[in-house]
């Protein structure tokens, strides 16, 4: 059946709205009398709790129904928004997580924590007369009828009907009247219909609520007997949809697709390309236009589609900034340290894949800032610095890179801690003198620690060797640096290794390169004075700047024979900008990277390969590391200019 | 050193190559296709074990030299010339490998019982790379052990 598979859908709705929950509850933290924030917490509650039982998520639904009813107490103004109640209802939340992974059982834990939240929403000093509902008295008529095909789609009206009785539901009579003879019947079709009075404590909101899951799609007729009775004619047409505009909105603008499907279109798309280029070339050894012409719109087709195929997979790291925030929150309060975490360039997209790659490591690096970089409030108060910790996470875009940084203002790497730290487990022998970037690296390596004592917070998860380990498979690097005093950076630095990148079709020494175009700045002639040229690299003026560049002969180990006509091709690498001299320029084209196997792990100064129109395979550049490669070189010249 | 391949009266098929004047046999349920010359891209800083990368059906896959392992000196592609396309088991992963040979003679079918171990001395390969020897009417044939090959390259090419 199919069961499986709706549930696989409810499970990962929940979390996504359980996330959403939390989000809210933290920013409801920062600003407590934010009613849209309160009304979307409560949106989120009441949603998992209805599909939760509409999917037998009952344990759950019962749990979340007595957390929605304190949490109507704030919706309602009754009680106001504190930051004990935030902490006790983030904790609930994380008990709808364990409902989630199948722990359905109320403990005690469980029953505390509803207790924590009915004493935190009880009455207190700031209490607010509740609401009297204007439509007093005599209450609701409700008559509804599901469509005839709900129960094949999963709908339980027993559930409908049970949260009906929980706003007080009485004299509730079953239509049959559309029932047809035996022989008409459909098992599956759900025929009848009910009406009830409902007391007129009941909101409107709520009742309608109840039927949240059918809006638009069935039977609704909801008469305030205290109003004059509306026109028979109207009230008998179809339900109107009465909540959450924003919301309605949404769902019919997106479309949830299972990861597989994306990653199946871009293999397709990748083929298509290759497909296509082998098409070009052949067009273009026939010589004849309209072969040509034709070749022409397929290439700008497949283009097009390349964009839209890979910008469905491009997520914004603001999707995973959501865990941080949490992270953050707890660890302020396990460590008693105030914490304020700012995020700019949440916007800034990645790839999905690499995206949930980055989680761990971003948050192990978080997490070792705020227990190890930043001091306590009172080291901070004594050493005159600004009373609270900042954690500040960037992103951003900078040629063919993703650039995240991750910066604290606490107290910085310890360098002689480190230094001995090192002799210690035998990563440094006594005598060396290790630059300080080197010096720094070294905390990425497997089992080094320079914590007096592991915490609990820290102790756990991966170490940073696997944050390390976890960037470099993404082909990226990380950079530390650090000023005593004054806190620590880790900056990492991404590829963005997309399958298929806009590429400039090089040729050195007889082999043929790519260049991702998005690293490519401008391309120049190589000054016949410098062609010959014995040393690896020099300067070259360009306009009113001079740019140091590099003989890919050289670092791709050619052979050494130059002729007169070289380009240099100018890239943005490492944040700064170095030319590039290539014998031959071949083109651009569309360039679907194949990962290198294993084998070649270790060739860093190479993306990945690629296969052109003719057949044959180009090796893609990673100029990022060619260039980092190069450095040291690059910095003597720099020193000499 | 002979390994899983020990006595049991249980046979081999295998594809039978030559390497410079030395004949190697491989499994052939390791191998997936034989070619001939193909264009081959060389991999800057990627040893002289793989030194390169083919295109095989449209993917992308690395090219290694057996011979570099078993100091055969190399020589200029010719009529003769074969590449095999293998699959290898590294760590709970097929990795889809090509080799060079020098010429492929023929498919033969082994008995475990006549393959001898390498003799602890005398030998300039590394006892770890070779599964076991066959003595022949044409003399030795050599099965080279892939796995380990393979796995300590990709072991070294990782620690770079």
């Amino acid at each position: 059946m199919m069961d499986n598979d709706i549930s696989a859908v409810f499970l990962e709705e929940a979390s996504e709205l359980l996330e959403s929950l939390e989000q809210g509850l933290l920013k409801l933290q920062a600003d407590p009398n934010n009613m849209d924030l309160i009304n979307a917490a409560f949106r989120d509650l009441h949603t998992i709790k209805g599909s939760g039982a509409m999917f037998g998520f009952t344990d759950l639904a019962a749990f979340i129904h007595k957390f929605e009813t304190a949490f109507e107490k704030i919706r309602s103004g009754e009680i106001k928004v504190s930051a004990s109640l935030i902490r006790v209802a983030l904790r609930a939340a994380d008990e709808i997580k364990g409902y989630l992974a199948g722990e359905a059982a109320m403990t005690p834990a469980r029953q505390v924590i509803l207790d924590d939240l009915a004493q935190a929403v009880s009455p207190g000093n700031d209490t607010v007369e509740p609401h009297v509902e204007a439509s007093a008295e005599q209450g609701w008529r409700l008559d509804f009828r599901l469509a005839t095909d709900a129960l094949a789609l999963g709908a339980r009206p027993e559930v409908l009907l049970d949260e009906l009785r929980g706003l007080g539901a009485t004299n509730l009579v079953a239509d049959i009247s559309r029932i047809p003879a035996l022989e008409g019947i459909e098992a599956q079709a759900c025929l009848l219909g009910w009406s009830m009075d409902l007391p007129a404590s009941a909101r409107e909101d709520d009742i309608n609520s109840v039927f949240m899951f059918h809006e638009g799609n069935m039977e609704l007729n909801l008469v305030n007997l205290a109003a004059p009775a509306p026109d028979v004619a109207a009230s008998a047409v179809p339900a109107e949809v009465v909540v959450t505009g924003p919301q309605a909105a949404q769902q019919s603008a997106t479309m949830r697709v299972p990861a597989e499907r994306l990653d199946e279109l871009m293999d397709q798309v990748g083929e298509l390309v290759i497909a296509e280029a082998r098409l070009s070339a052949l067009a273009n050894s026939s010589k004849d236009p309209s072969i040509m012409a034709a070749a022409e719109d397929i290439q700008r087709l497949s283009a097009r589609m390349r964009d839209t195929t890979m910008s469905i997979r491009m997520v914004p790291i603001s999707s995973i900034i959501g865990r941080f925030r949490r992270l953050v929150h707890d660890l302020s309060e396990g460590l008693g340290k105030t914490v304020n975490f700012v995020v700019t360039g949440a916007d800034t997209e990645l790839d999905k894949t690499v995206i949930e790659r980055l989680g761990d490591p971003l948050v192990h690096i978080i997490r070792n800032a705020i227990d190890h970089g930043l001091e306590t409030d009172e080291a901070r108060a004594a050493a005159g610095k600004p009373d609270c910790g900042t954690i500040e996470l960037s992103a951003e875009h900078l040629g063919a890179e993703v650039v995240i940084s991750v910066k604290d203002n606490g107290r910085g790497l310890d360098r002689n801690k480190l230094r001995a730290r090192a002799i210690d487990q035998g990563l440094l022998t006594p005598d060396a003198t290790p630059s300080e970037a080197e010096l720094f690296a070294l905390i990425l390596e497997p089992g080094f620690s320079t914590a007096a004592k592991v915490t609990e917070l820290s102790g756990r998860g991966v170490g940073m060797d696997v944050v390390k380990r976890t960037v470099e498979g993404l082909r990226g690097r990380i950079v530390i640096s650090s000023e005593p005093g004054h806190g620590t950076t880790f900056t990492l630095r991404l590829p963005l290794t997309l399958s298929i990148i806009d590429g400039l079709l090089v040729e050195v020494g007889g082999d043929r390169y790519i260049i991702p175009m998005a690293a490519v700045q401008e391309i120049v002639e190589l000054p016949a004075s410098d062609a010959g040229a014995d040393t690896t690299s020099s300067f070259l003026q360009i306009r009113d700047s001079l740019v140091p560049f590099l003989r890919l002969r050289t670092l791709l180990d050619c052979a050494e024979e130059h002729n007169t006509l070289q380009n240099v091709i100018v890239v943005s690498a490492s944040s700064m900008r170095v030319g590039l001299v290539v014998d031959r320029i071949l083109g651009t084209n569309q360039t679907v990277v194949k990962q290198m196997s294993r084998l070649h792990a270790g060739v860093k100064s190479i993306s990945g390969a690629t296969i052109l129109g003719d057949g044959s395979v180009a090796l893609v550049l990673e100029v990022g590391n060619l260039v980092e490669l190069a450095r040291t070189d690059l910095r003597k010249i720099e020193k000499a200019a | 050193m002979t390994k899983d391949l020990n006595g049991s009266g249980k046979t081999l098929t295998v594809v039978a190559l030559r390497l410079g004047e030395r004949i190697f046999a491989i499994e052939t349920s390791a191998v997936l296709e034989i070619l001939s010359p193909i264009p081959v891209t060389r991999v800057p800083h990627g040893g002289a074990f793989a030194q390169g990368v083919i295109n095989v059906r449209g993917g992308v896959v690395p090219l290694a030299d057996l011979r570099v392992i078993f100091s055969i000196p190399k020589r200029p592609v010719d009529q003769d010339t074969r590449i095999l396309v293998l699959q290898i088991p590294i760590e709970n992963e097929q990795i889809t490998v090509g080799i060079t040979a020098d010429e492929v003679r023929e498919v033969i079918t082994i008995d475990c019982d006549r393959i001898e171990p390498l003799p602890p001395t005398g030998t300039i390969w590394p006892a770890d790379y070779v599964r076991g020897l066959i003595q022949g009417p044409e003399g030795i044939t050599i099965l080279p052990d892939l796995n380990n090959i393979f796995a300590a390259h990709i072991a070294t090419a990782n620690s770079l």
